[in-house]
């Protein structure tokens, strides 16, 4: 048994203490796994009762993150700022025209130095672009037989 | 002063007929069984909390369980305050509904 097949409640287990965080997390797993138990108990199907433990487990994590956000989102941004805001928005449609205006401008604005930089950083596409430092060009007019006058 | 929602009440009402059997698994239970709703465990718990803040419930953690990976059962009680806020919440739709039911069911009927 031992280190063939990854046993699939262990894997469920591990899986909703990623997905469930908080201070009640020990107690909602403890929970599910007591469920699990008496499902498995009960002579329910294997897939049927993981596959229930899943559903709890997922429905169990997004009630909790709700909450969390609902209290603080973070750095002291409470759920009632967020929720003014998209009124305000929503009720200043000007307001929030110029404002998603000013951002599309400045956003690339932002950008471009970086932009520059980098393509300072990076070679030219030719071979040992490297080591390129300079393009020029000379006008055929000036030269007569091969030499510039 | 205060606001219970439906399921707040729902789990208030559980906790006062589980009394000292009342955690996570039975509320779950108790819920389903007398509404035929199923809710997550989760859902469970943050309601409690949020009751808990309110000092409507008192929780008390058990000993650690075998059948539990090993770990304890949170209990909860019902406070005083809890059990005013539920009867005044429960009065009050009582109250509402006073003579309106026959009329409800006419119209959810038709």
């Amino acid at each position: 048994m031992a280190g063939s097949a990854p046993n699939p409640r262990g894997l469920l287990r591990r899986l909703a203490a990623l997905l469930i965080r908080g201070p009640e997390a020990p107690f909602i797993l403890a929970d599910l796994d007591e469920l699990l138990e008496r499902d498995i108990e009960q002579g329910m199907a294997g897939a049927r009762a993981h596959s229930r433990y899943l559903r709890n487990a997922v429905a169990s994590a997004y009630s909790v993150a709700r909450r969390r956000t609902r209290t603080r989102i973070s750095f002291g941004v409470s759920w009632l700022d967020v929720k003014l805001s998209v009124r305000m928005l929503v009720k200043h449609p000007g307001l929030t025209a110029v404002a998603v205006f000013a951002l599309a401008i400045a956003i690339p604005i932002g950008f471009a130095p970086l932009q520059l930089w980098n393509s300072f950083k990076t070679p030219l596409p030719f071979e040992d672009g490297h080591e390129i430092l300079g393009i020029q060009t000379w006008g055929l007019d000036a030269y007569v037989d091969g030499a510039r006058q | 002063m205060g606001y219970l929602g439906e399921f707040e009440q729902l789990i208030l009402f559980s906790v006062l007929k589980l009394g000292d059997d009342a955690y996570g698994v039975s509320i779950r239970d108790t819920i389903e069984e007398r509404t035929g709703r199923t809710v997550s465990s989760g859902a469970i718990y943050t309601a409690l909390g949020r009751l808990e803040d309110r000092g409507m419930v008192s929780s008390v953690v058990g000993e650690p369980i075998a059948g539990r990976a090993g770990r304890p059962r949170k209990y909860y009680a019902l406070e005083p305050s809890g059990a005013r806020m539920l009867l005044s919440s429960y009065t009050t739709v009582q109250a509402m509904a006073g003579g309106l039911v026959p009329k409800l069911t006419e119209l959810a009927e038709a």
